[in-house]
């Protein structure tokens, strides 16, 4: 593996990281000064929790412009945000959020239990970091406008009023306890399958795979006895409970950015995928002339191959190897071992064995 | 010793066992990450297998927009991660051997994974269990690159950069024509 990113400067990681997170810092402030009508409506019950959640969001920051220095994801990324910018892009690109990050149809694709399980665990954790950082970060507050009624507010603004004992008050009261027992159901199914499929998921690691999920139904768990303690067992605990689940948060909110949940940012990278295979045109193979890849793509995937210093062109004809589709690829490689010309049909070039196990214009030809 | 795919592709009849038998790997899914191509299909009945050539600087790696592919300690390329994998194809368009495929309707890439359940511990992986002419054999990488019963490529130079490949392919004899190998046992005069 190497590490080369678009640009060759030593100091990119580390111009772009400060910068960037400078700015999530700054809209990180204001926005907690806005949301708690400055510092008025303050959670100190949430003290701790505020400071790991600040400082989740700087390594994910950082982390975020490390992964999106890297070639082949700044080229995917410019390409997705261009194509967004039409109309018709847009429109694309939010059926398939929905597709890929709503309905998931891509897992149910893969297989029903799974996609049964991942609904669980994702929407349950979703629905958690919207409460938890709404809160956590002062977003949004309850205020007892009279005696029985509270109302919403969020960055200082009144949504809507609800009774301290109606239904609504108390669903959005256990909003993590019914999110918590979504995580737990899906968690459990999750460990359940790679117990049982252990032969099959064979790359499978404990600190990899297990280790989430086990943390996940740990937060669940000490989540749902707060309620519990609170209700049925007369604030019995209460401290060391919360201690623990303030504890497990913790530990998952720093640990986010660099471990399986890092695929949750990745996951939007693929929202621009089908359009970028769909709305280009397509091109040729220059050997069979099969249709195999848009034109777009594969200047892109030279690039970012070239940016990364392992450029596979053929000779010095101006064609790459990812000029040619899989197949012909795949024959004119063991074509030049046998000895043989390898005709390119659409470029209108013969190449044959370099010697030294690559290919070269057959003597004689101009590229 | 780490061991490697040796492919001495002249020796390939085209009957697809391996083909068959990585779809039957227990990781695998039923998807065969295994290639048998007709070479000159209509002039003559060569084929060849393909499995993944686990390059020691992957393309397909390189050229992945979500770091989805992964190298094991012992050197084998996997499949994209589930999790990761987006679908975008960058890696099927890299590899200059061309190897990953992409399943569209799952989202998810799946390539030779040396059938990482059975190599990692120390088993020969199903294509070479099961192919009837020891094309494809599971050997000693020091000894098959260094010290090879016939021309052998392991490190191919495409216009100056070099990529080295764990698996290392046989080459026919192009100087002599004989069939088998440079000397000794199996050598037709």
């Amino acid at each position: 593996m190497n590490f080369y990113p678009y640009e060759e400067d030593s100091f990119l990681f580390s111009k772009k990281s400060a910068r960037n997170v400078f700015i999530v810092l700054v809209l990180l402030f204001f926005s907690i000064y806005i949301g708690s009508e400055r510092f008025g409506y303050f959670d100190m019950a949430l003290y701790g929790y505020l400071w790991a959640t600040v400082l989740c969001f700087v390594l994910l920051t950082i982390r975020i412009t490390s992964w999106t220095l890297r070639p082949p994801t700044r080229r995917l990324w410019k390409q997705g945000i261009k194509m967004m910018l039409s109309p018709k892009g847009f429109v694309f690109a939010l059926k398939t959020l929905y597709a890929s990050i709503g309905e998931q149809k891509f897992i149910r694709n893969r297989s029903f239990y799974r996609w049964f399980q991942h609904m669980f665990i994702s929407w349950g954790v979703l629905f958690s970091f919207g409460i938890t950082f709404a809160l956590v970060l002062n977003w949004l507050h309850f205020e007892l406008v009279d005696s029985k009624t509270y109302a919403a507010v969020a960055f200082g603004i009144p949504l809507f009023r609800m009774g301290v004992d109606s239904i609504l008050a108390i669903a959005i009261y256990h909003g993590l306890n019914w999110t918590g027992i979504a995580v737990i159901i899906g968690c459990s199914m999750a460990l359940y399958r790679r117990v049982t499929d252990e032969k099959k998921i064979v790359e499978q690691s404990k600190e990899y795979d297990f280790f989430p999920l086990l943390l996940l139904i740990a937060i669940s768990i000490t989540g749902s006895l707060l309620t519990v303690s609170a209700l049925w067992m007369e604030g019995a605990f209460y401290f060391g409970i919360g201690l623990a689940h303030q504890v497990t948060v913790i530990v998952f909110l720093l640990y986010f950015p660099f471990s399986k949940f890092w695929h949750l940012p990745l996951r939007f990278l693929a929202v621009v995928v089908p359009m970028y295979h769909a709305l280009q045109a397509q091109k040729p193979c220059a050997r069979c002339g099969r249709e195999y890849a848009t034109g777009t793509q594969i200047k892109d995937v030279q690039l970012a191959l070239q940016k990364r210093h392992l450029s596979v062109p053929i000779d010095k004809t101006g064609l790459h190897f990812s000029d040619m589709c899989s197949e012909c690829r795949r024959v004119s490689h063991r074509l030049g071992g046998y000895g043989a010309k390898i005709h390119l049909g659409q470029a209108g070039l013969v190449l044959e064995t370099n010697g030294k196990n690559g290919l070269q214009l057959e003597k004689g030809e101009k590229g | 010793m780490a061991k490697v795919l040796y492919i001495d592709y002249e020796r390939c009849i085209g009957c697809k066992a391996c083909v068959i038998g990585c779809e039957e790997c227990s990781g695998h899914d039923h998807l065969s990450r295994m290639f048998v191509d007709e070479l000159n299909p209509g002039e003559t009945v060569a084929t060849s297998p393909t499995p993944c050539m686990h390059c020691v600087t992957p393309a397909c790696a390189e050229s992945c927009p979500v770091q989805a592919i992964a190298i094991a300690d012992d050197g084998t390329v996997l499949s994209a991660s589930l999790e990761k994998c987006i679908g975008c194809k960058n890696c099927t368009y890299a590899c200059p051997f061309g190897i990953p495929r992409v399943d569209d309707v799952k989202k998810m890439m799946y390539k030779c994974d040396m059938c990482y359940d059975r190599t990692s511990k120390g088993r020969p992986p199903m294509c070479a269990s099961v192919c009837p002419t020891d094309t494809i054999r599971f050997v000693d990488e020091e000894e098959i690159k260094y010290d090879p019963p016939k021309p052998v490529q392991f490190k191919w130079d495409f216009g100056g950069t070099v990529i080295e490949t764990r698996t290392v392919i046989g080459l026919p004899d192009t100087e002599t024509h004989r069939f088998g190998y440079r000397e000794g046992e199996g050598v037709q005069e």
